[in-house]
């Protein structure tokens, strides 16, 4: 498929969950925000284009995503979050290749709030509220699937 | 023969409904507590601020979670969160016990998270951070966007009445 260069609307947004805890809970449907912090000072939020993706690309990338992380490091699946409702709050879509993952895109927090806590907290509240699980394995039944919507 | 539970306050009369009524204004949904005949009868009402809560099994998976969070940060790379974010997590929790959808989870940037969540939606929660010197950033997520926000130390009392109404609230909201 057509890899754009900006985020359509109509696409969905995977972000990895490689924490086990975080994937548990999320199978009980507690979405933990935590999914979608990052370090202190980073703006920016990894996520994988699972809808312009085919299915073996997907776990492909999710699989060399876990290894980048660590020896023995499993992905054991992903938030899976609308583009339009990862736009809400005044946050950026950026389409970025990367190196062994063509499907690369950053969400980006606005500057204003990148160095807040509180803001940071709701911008990942936010991502996390509108998400839905989706187990490792399960992504390639979902792979092309553009209709998750604002949830 | 009943068994009184613990912080109550009896009340024996015989008056009427209307008065027993007002006489009970400020308490609870009284417990009624049948005597020999219906004109013995033994009303035992429970202020709401004494009260006994009901922990839920999701507080108590929550504190089991804390004592090795710090485990939990450690294996998914994190910082280890200080001491006095745990406590102050577990201050918060201890407000939260009778709530049952809870979370207590370590973050990337080294803080502990601590969430409640609806029984009944989604996207309505209640999220609050603690960070490495005890301070608390807290935000109430509605069904579209943040609603109510409030950062304090976990100790201050007014971000415990913001959390204890926060909660409230996500209990009371059914949509």
């Amino acid at each position: 498929m057509l890899v754009t260069d900006e985020v359509a609307e109509s696409e969905e947004l995977a972000r990895g969950v490689f924490d086990s805890d975080v994937a548990k809970k999320a199978r009980k449907e507690l979405m933990l925000p935590s999914a979608f912090m990052e370090r202190e000072g980073v703006c920016t939020l990894s996520v994988l284009r699972t809808s312009i993706a085919n299915d073996a690309e997907v776990v492909r990338i999710g699989k060399w995503m876990a290894r980048k992380r660590g020896v023995n490091r499993t992905i054991y699946g992903w938030f899976v979050v609308s583009a339009s409702n990862a736009a809400l709050m005044g946050r950026q879509l950026e389409a970025i290749k990367v190196e062994g993952n063509p499907y690369h895109a950053d969400i980006v927090l606005p500057d204003e709030d990148c160095m807040d806590r509180l803001r940071r907290l709701q911008h990942a509240q936010s991502l996390a509220s509108h998400s839905e699980w989706r187990e490792f394995e399960d992504v390639k039944d979902h792979a092309n699937d553009c209709t998750l919507g604002h949830v | 023969m009943f068994e009184m539970p613990i912080s109550i306050t009896p009340v024996v009369t015989s008056g009427e409904p209307r008065v027993l009524y007002e006489a009970l204004a400020d308490y609870g949904p009284p417990t009624w507590w049948p005597g020999t005949s219906v004109r013995n009868v033994v009303i035992v009402a429970v202020k709401q601020s004494d009260r006994a809560t009901t922990p839920s099994n999701s507080y108590q998976t929550a504190l089991d979670d804390l004592k090795t969070i710090a485990e939990q940060a450690k294996g998914a790379g994190y910082p280890i969160p200080t001491g006095d974010s745990i406590g102050s997590a577990k201050l918060l929790l201890e407000h939260m016990q009778e709530h049952p959808k809870l979370a207590v989870y370590p973050c990337p940037d080294g803080t502990v998270g601590v969430s409640a969540f609806s029984a009944h939606s989604k996207t309505r929660n209640v999220a609050a951070v603690c960070a490495a010197d005890g301070s608390v950033v807290c935000s109430v997520h509605d069904e579209y966007a943040a609603s109510g926000a409030f950062s304090a130390d976990a100790k201050d009392p007014s971000m415990i009445a913001f959390l204890t109404q926060a909660i409230q609230d996500l209990r009371d909201a059914r949509d």
